[in-house]
């Protein structure tokens, strides 16, 4: 493994486990009112977007993907403290974002649209940048994995104790 | 691949094509385990279809694991014994 993934991997790590810690804390357990099933669920869901944050701030901030993923999870935030539903977008912002997507898309959606969906920001990219952009993407993507790996690993063979 | 055109600027004269081939080559080249075989259009293709195909099964992977952790979050310590960094470090140079 290079020096600057290993960099990665220890810094993502970090960030990942303090919010862990962060999450399982006893004054964030919700009220016993609430099936087992929902908790886990929900936990889940915070379990991921804290993996999705941590590593994007562990990748730093000159990278469009890791802005892009930021950005969104800041506005899923505050949508939710406002109950409105995450993925809503106000009519206004939908209209400018949408038609920025379909100028970039239009130029070269046919082969890497796809591709544009799933790396985030990539609607606003021009090739040569989205596809720098996926391949530092896709190698975070992996260290995320193998340390959340690591890290259920670990918490399994301690619980098994 | 398709014949360049007149003598003018490089980047006008270059086909779509070539640029996206010449960007996937570069793809290929940062990411190894993806089809290591000779460039060409039908390659091109591929490679951005792989890409997907693995960025999917990579986020699958980050859920399946967001989930089995969130269980085991209820069996273990709220304390930081079971946080210890020390210890995943070393199953992460395991694996």
């Amino acid at each position: 493994m290079s020096a600057t993934t290993e960099q990665l991997e220890r810094n993502f790590t970090h960030r990942f486990l303090t919010s862990l810690r962060r999450i399982n804390s006893p004054d964030s357990k919700t009220t016993t009112t609430h099936a087992a099933g929902l908790v886990i669920r929900r936990r889940s869901l915070r379990i991921k977007r804290a993996a999705y944050s941590s590593m994007a701030r562990a990748a730093g901030s000159h990278r469009a993907w890791t802005r892009a993923l930021l950005s969104r999870a800041r506005s899923q935030r505050r949508r939710q403290q406002h109950d409105v539903h995450p993925n809503y977008i106000p009519p206004a912002q939908r209209r400018k974002s949408s038609v920025k997507r379909a100028a970039a898309a239009g130029r070269e959606m046919g082969r890497a649209g796809k591709l544009r969906g799933l790396v985030p920001g990539g609607s606003r990219m021009e090739m040569g940048q989205l596809l720098e952009e996926t391949a530092h993407y896709v190698q975070c993507l992996a260290v995320q994995v193998r340390v959340m790996q690591a890290v259920a690993d670990h918490f399994s063979s301690s619980s098994s104790m | 691949m398709s014949s360049r055109r007149s003598s003018s600027s490089r980047a006008s004269t270059m086909s779509e094509d070539e640029i996206i081939t010449d960007l996937v080559l570069k793809l290929q080249a940062l990411l190894p385990q993806l089809n290591p075989r000779k460039p060409s259009r039908a390659q091109a293709s591929k490679v951005l279809k792989e890409t997907c195909s693995y960025i999917r099964k990579l986020e699958k992977e980050v859920d399946d694991l967001s989930g089995r952790m969130s269980q085991l979050l209820d069996t273990i310590d709220p304390n930081n014994q079971d946080f210890d960094l020390d210890s995943i470090r070393r199953s992460l140079l395991q694996i």
